[in-house]
């Protein structure tokens, strides 16, 4: 019986890991788990695994039939996995599936208390400072752009209202103008934003020039905002912003404030998908210039297809 | 701080962590595995040995190079390693190459160059390769001098092809080997399973299959470590609070280092994508973010279950305590030169 079962273990573990992998990656779940680039690795090492699991199933022999008795032949594929004791199968079996039944293929609030919230892109995963502004000017590398010297801080408008201080060359008004023909507006006339395009514009004055005042919808999970919320009429609109897989992804927020559209909205819990519409400001938040998403509606939403941001 | 403020526990997000782990980590090792599939029913034994250099201090350097042109992340190495070893691969360059591979190569090169660009990029890539190297090598000739039944599992132990010669003699100076006994006493002959293979000269489709069967049980041996080492990294990656626990050490640099070697350990990622992370923790010295993306491909979580595949528990327990506490003292050390 152990003999029968040692034989079937090794093929059945290949194809239960090769299903799931193919699972996942037909089913669109992976989608949450790696990056882009990553994903075909998925397909084609489903793919083998279930070759491999055939491979095994059509060529099994009992090891007492076998009678090489070396690891190096059929034997290390079937003793590997039962070796007498159930732990090893039951390790190759159910941690996987059991993950697979109860992920929701995203992370709960827990995850903003262990690992922090970035409000800030210099603090994205791989943006330094330095490689913050670096992006920026390769975003508009194709309007040939030259860097601008940083601006003081009198050169940030608190409001839409205000203008700037200090306009920015003709240049890169130009070149402001240019990138903002990547937001076109929708039927209802608001463009399409990111919270990562809110927080590099936050920290580059010459990419607030496209989103300032403009109307912008946006979509993020809810989070109630414990910081810059004297008035209790904030919130914070999140997202999770990967590197490679889920298992760095950082989570990055951008601010609503509600003080126009009425109070924060009610039976909309944490991490709950909410789609926001307004327009965008920039105010000087404890110095430095913040984005904030100033709202005339907020609902609920369903999860975008992707539901990382990269 | 109180235990629920730096510890916080939930089903979820450690299911979710824990398959983007396996998901990451399980088309590496699958490649690593059929790689060493093929090495088995392709690379005889006697064209293993015509490949290395005779001199074991060369054997080393290039083990330590050899990741540039077999790049190979920390996970698909190993089952590659163990094989090699039982090929009759020496245990010096082997652990060199082991080592050094998942740093010392083009795919992380690369991506250390992109995730610091505006941080002094070349210089970080530098160091990091030269630590990386440099590391593997000093482990390598330090193993050299040691017995491999001191190092190895003694299932590797006993299935692993004897070293040739002059390699062993190096390793085993003073073992009691007879001075008049020539290379080729020692060198023995093909095993009887590798004559009786040669005998029938399989068909390149029996090596082919050979080859999966061969890959499908490394594979099963792999897998079960790395579900082991990810399940506890998961608990880490989303139980523990960073903030809390890692942040605060940022402005010593003795314990940012050490913060962040201890961070690469439990963490776990992948060495092709760890700069990345390292790039983003601004607070801290660049020889702490050295530690991490250089401990951190060496010895992690996952791998400290992963080794005892080829290693015996307190060679892979001597050999996390050395690297940890040897690879932050060298950042700590580097951290007057490169601020």
């Amino acid at each position: 019986m152990k003999e029968r079962i040692a034989i079937l273990l090794g093929p059945l573990t290949l194809l239960e890991w090769g299903g799931i992998l193919l699972y996942f990656y037909f089913s669109g779940r992976i989608n949450a788990l790696l990056h882009p680039v990553f994903r075909w690795q998925v397909l084609a090492a489903g793919s083998l695994l279930v070759l491999c699991a055939a491979v095994l199933f059509f060529t099994r022999k009992k090891p007492s039939q076998c009678g090489c008795g070396t690891d190096d032949d059929c034997g290390l594929a079937q003793r590997s996995v039962f070796s007498g004791n159930w732990l090893v199968p039951m390790m190759l079996f159910l941690p996987f599936g059991l993950a697979t039944l109860i992920s929701t293929d995203a992370y709960g609030a827990n995850i903003l208390q262990t690992r922090g919230v970035a409000n800030s892109a210099a603090a994205l995963p791989g943006l330094s400072d330095k490689f913050a502004k670096a992006n920026v000017v390769k975003a508009v590398a194709d309007l040939e752009v030259v860097e601008p010297p940083l601006p003081t801080d009198t050169d940030f408008p608190s409001s839409p209202d205000d203008p700037p201080s200090a306009m920015p060359p003709d240049e890169l008004v130009n070149s402001a103008d240019s990138v903002s023909s990547f937001f076109k507006p929708d039927a209802n006339g608001n463009i399409q934003v990111s919270v990562t395009d809110l927080l590099y514009a936050a920290e580059e004055p010459t990419l607030q020039h496209p989103f300032r005042g403009k109307s912008a919808e946006i979509i993020g999970q809810f989070m109630p905002a414990k910081v810059n919320n004297a008035s209790g009429k904030r919130f914070n609109l999140v997202r999770m912003f990967m590197t490679c897989c889920a298992a760095d992804a950082q989570p990055v927020s951008v601010l609503v404030d509600t003080s126009e559209s009425g109070d924060l909205p009610k039976n909309v819990g944490e991490m709950v998908w909410t789609r926001v519409a307004g327009h965008i400001e920039f105010p000087l938040e404890n110095g430095k210039p913040t984005a904030v998403l100033k709202a005339k509606t907020v609902e609920k939403t369903t999860p975008p297809e992707e539901t990382m941001l990269y | 701080m109180t235990a629920s403020s730096w510890f916080s526990f939930n089903l979820n997000d450690f299911s979710f962590s824990f398959l983007s782990i396996l998901f990451e980590g399980v088309p590496f090792l699958l490649a690593g595995t059929l790689i060493s599939g093929f090495i088995d029913a392709f690379l005889p034994s006697q064209r293993l040995d015509k490949l290395l250099p005779k001199r074991a201090g060369l054997a080393i350097l290039l083990g330590g190079l050899l990741g540039l042109i077999f790049p190979m992340c920390e996970c698909g190495v190993i089952p590659v390693i163990r094989r090699m070893i039982r090929k009759g691969l020496p245990v010096a360059p082997a652990m060199t190459y082991l080592l050094a591979a998942p740093i010392v190569n083009p795919v992380v090169a690369l991506s250390t160059y992109a995730a610091f660009r505006g941080q002094d990029p070349a210089t970080v890539l530098a160091f990091r390769l030269a630590l990386g190297f440099g590391i593997a090598c000093v482990a390598g000739a330090i193993v050299l001098g040691l017995p491999k039944e001191k190092i190895l599992t003694a299932e590797l132990v006993a299935t692993a092809r004897p070293v040739r010669k002059p390699l062993m003699q190096l390793a085993v100076s003073g073992s009691g080997l007879a001075s008049n006994e020539t290379p080729d006493d020692n060198f023995p002959d093909p095993s009887a399973l590798e004559k009786a293979i040669s005998a029938e000269k399989p068909s390149v489709g029996q090596k082919l299959l050979a080859a999966l069967r061969t890959a499908c049980g490394d594979f099963l041996d792999v897998a079960f470590y790395l579900v082991l080492g990810a399940a506890i990294t998961a608990v880490f990656n989303t139980a523990v609070s960073r903030e809390q626990v890692i942040l605060p050490l940022a402005s010593n640099v003795w314990f940012a280092t050490y913060a962040l070697t201890a961070l690469a350990g439990l963490l776990s990622l992948c060495s092709t994508s760890d700069a990345f992370v390292a790039a983003n923790f601004v607070a801290f010295p660049l020889a702490a973010k050295l530690a991490f993306m250089v401990f951190g491909p060496m010895m992690d979580l996952k791998l400290l279950f992963l080794y005892s595949l080829v290693f015996r528990k307190r060679f892979t327990v001597a050999l996390a305590v050395a690297l940890f506490v040897g690879i932050g003292l060298l950042c700590v050390h580097l951290a007057s030169f490169i601020q």
